[in-house]
């Protein structure tokens, strides 16, 4: 059930129960004032009749005793409730004598209730119940031998009381559907929120994750809404770099299958060309280096590709207050041998400087970055490598690279020129792991480069 | 014949072209697909050309254009296997699509076919002191005909289009018998016999053990 739907079950029982109570109480209440009242006003009236005829009787002598006079006079009364009975002092057990009745009862019926005496007074009263209606019946003993009856009607009472009861269930009822209204409004507008949430909520759970509430209130509720939206962008954001990432890994995956196939094919190839091939001993020679130099091919890929592993691990880095001039100087000494095969000149320059790192990473980082100089540079071109304020850089004066691949070139397996990159014995991968070192350093690559104007590469420090 | 191969990844155009000139076809190699445009314009006397499909300088979709203008017909060879470029290459008027890797096997063969189709295929081959004629299914040794029984002349007509290549048992039962032929690799051995006894091929039909047979001239 919903939490709308109970509150107001439960608020509307709550209510009912409440107002029936309420109106049991006034019932009871009323219903004994209500009986008093008309007790009272019937007492009243048959003690004023009584009364009036007791001075009747006392006002001329022997009139007790005049039957004639007798029904005269109640016949004046105007009214069918009185009974007058003379009882010749036999008691009641003697054979009492009608003088006047015109009601449906019987004097005897009457003289057999059991009478309770009313404080102070000489009437005594009785309750009767004829035909479903109440009456109740007084009894005074005139002062000759004449007993009189008054009977009084208290059917108005009952009236009275079906009426009040009507009245009340009435309000009881409209009370309940006012509440239950006046509910229904508050929690609609207490509970729009939650069910935002929720219908948001679902959305979210459909994988519409740029879902958000519109806070319009200060409240818990707002609170709660703002928390949720906090907690969708947290979602959100996790889960945007998880896509990424997973995109970037299936990307990397395609390029990494296709660096192995063109190795492999050639291998493969001439593993079957030395097979099933009739071949001059110069040509197995041939096919014989080429698939040692695949294999090397292929063994310089994983190691690199070990190395981005490894460092894609989130073991800290133990960083060294290291001078530049170490790495610079073993990253020289690594590079020698290409830098001689193309005749170039590598200038250093630098002043003691001296930075947090892990030298051995650092000094690839600078290999690599050499090697891709040597590679940009012509024939007895110039490469310098400098070390000033927080940064090192590395200048070369060869082709450079055109602007729209300066971003793509620190990417797994992004190589600006294809076949002589590969001619060269590259995968693409040396400046990824360079960005990688980098990145584990904090350390921010900036490239400086055009066409034909040569490549800065500059690692700034923090 | 004479085939042209662009691809950019040196070992595996040597490794063509090595296999092409076993089976005796003439083989010129460029690795730069403009190179390859550029030097059509001087030579283009070519019956096939192998095309790579990522290529420096023009790529082979754009360098399929150039060879439809001199009338080459073009197998693309690439190591790119989605759908769309096999669709893209084929429907270019590129006569087949061969994704790597591949065998040297399936390259020869699918090459003579597309040589057959092309009608640029002799209809004679000349293999040591042989003529085989494949519109009369005749041989020839010396000028004079040996008579062969039909299984015999196709598994020789294998043999010499793929000459200095070692075929295997199971693709020459396929080839020469029809892939359906539910025969064992003991009939290629009694063929092979046949033909060795018949023609006096006894060294030159080589037995290669664990592959097959080779016809070397």
């Amino acid at each position: 059930m919903k939490i709308r739907t109970r509150i107001i079950w439960i608020s509307c029982a709550a209510v009912l129960a409440a107002s029936l109570l309420g109106d049991a109480i006034i019932w009871v209440l009323s219903g004994r004032s209500f009986r008093d009242e008309a007790f009272i006003r019937a007492y009243q009236n048959a003690f004023v009749l009584a009364d009036d005829f007791e001075q009747a009787l006392g006002g001329k002598e022997g009139l007790g005793s005049n039957e004639v006079y007798l029904s005269y006079y109640f016949k004046t009364q105007g009214d069918d409730y009185n009974i007058c009975i003379r009882d010749r002092g036999t008691g009641s057990e003697g054979n009492p004598e009608e003088i006047y009745n015109h009601t449906v009862f019987e004097a005897a019926e009457l003289a057999a209730l059991s009478y309770q005496p009313q404080a102070s007074s000489p009437i005594e009263y009785a309750y009767l119940t004829w035909e479903g209606k109440q009456y109740v019946v007084f009894r005074r003993n005139m002062s000759s031998d004449l007993i009189y009856y008054r009977i009084e009607d208290m059917s108005g009472v009952r009236e009275r009381m079906e009426w009040l009861t009507i009245c009340m269930l009435a309000i009881t009822l409209v009370v309940t559907a006012v509440t239950v209204l006046v509910t229904s409004v508050i929690l609609k507008r207490v509970l729009r929120p939650l069910q935002e949430l929720n219908d948001t909520t679902k959305h979210m759970a459909e994988g519409l994750y740029d879902q958000r509430l519109t806070i319009r209130r200060q409240d818990e509720i707002g609170q709660l809404g703002e928390n949720f939206n906090k907690m969708a962008e947290a979602v959100e954001a996790r889960t945007r770099s998880l896509e990424e990432s997973e995109k970037k890994k299936t990307l990397f995956m395609g390029n990494l299958t296709h660096e192995l196939k063109t190795p492999m094919t050639a291998i493969s190839g001439y593993a079957q060309t030395l097979l099933s091939t009739k071949l001059g001993e110069e040509e197995r020679q041939e096919a014989l280096l080429y698939i040692y130099e695949e294999c090397n091919r292929l063994e310089r890929l994983s190691r690199k590709m070990m190395k981005l592993l490894e460092l894609d691990q989130d073991d800290e880095l133990e960083l060294v207050d290291t001078p530049v001039v170490q790495i610079f100087d073993a990253a020289v000494r690594s590079c020698e041998a290409v830098l001689l095969d193309k005749q170039i000149i590598l200038e250093y320059s630098q002043h003691g400087e001296r930075f947090l790192m892990d030298a051995d990473l650092m000094t690839d980082v600078l290999i690599n970055l050499i090697d891709n100089a040597v590679k940009a540079s012509r024939q007895g071109g110039r490469i310098l490598l400098k070390a000033y304020g927080t940064c090192i850089e590395v200048q070369d004066f060869g082709r450079g690279i055109p602007a729209g691949e300066q971003e793509k070139i620190l990417e797994p397996f992004y190589m600006v020129d294809k076949s002589r990159s590969r001619r060269s014995g590259g995968a693409g991968l040396g400046l990824a792991l360079t960005a990688m070192i980098a990145r584990r350093h904090n350390v921010s690559i900036k490239i400086e480069s055009g066409p034909e104007m040569g490549t800065r590469m500059i690692l700034q420090f923090v | 014949m004479k085939i042209l191969i662009v691809e950019d990844e040196v070992a595996i155009a040597r490794m063509i072209a090595m296999n092409l000139g076993a089976a005796n076809y003439d083989t010129r190699l460029f690795f730069d697909g403009m190179q390859a445009a550029e030097a059509m314009k001087e030579d283009h006397d070519y019956d096939l050309a192998l095309l790579d499909v990522m290529l420096p300088g023009m790529d082979g979709f754009a360098l399929l254009e150039v060879m439809k203008s001199y009338d080459i017909p073009v197998i693309f060879l690439t190591a790119k296997d989605d759908l769309l470029s096999k669709v893209q290459g084929l429907k270019g008027g590129a006569e087949d699509y061969i994704v790597k890797p591949f065998e040297v096997l399936e390259l020869l063969v699918r090459i003579e076919k597309v040589l057959e189709r092309s009608e640029k295929y002799s209809d004679v081959i000349h293999i040591l002191n042989m003529e085989i004629n494949f519109k009369e299914h005749t041989v020839r040794q010396n000028g004079e005909e040996i008579p062969l029984k039909p299984m015999e002349f196709n598994l020789l007509a294998v043999l010499a289009k793929n000459k200095n290549i070692a075929v295997s048992r199971e693709n020459l039962l396929k080839m020469v018998w029809g892939t359906d032929y539910v025969g064992e690799t003991r009939t290629v051995d009694v063929h092979i016999g046949q033909l060795r006894k018949k023609l006096g091929l006894g060294d030159q039909i080589k037995t290669i053990s664990k592959l097959g047979y080779r016809l070397e001239d």
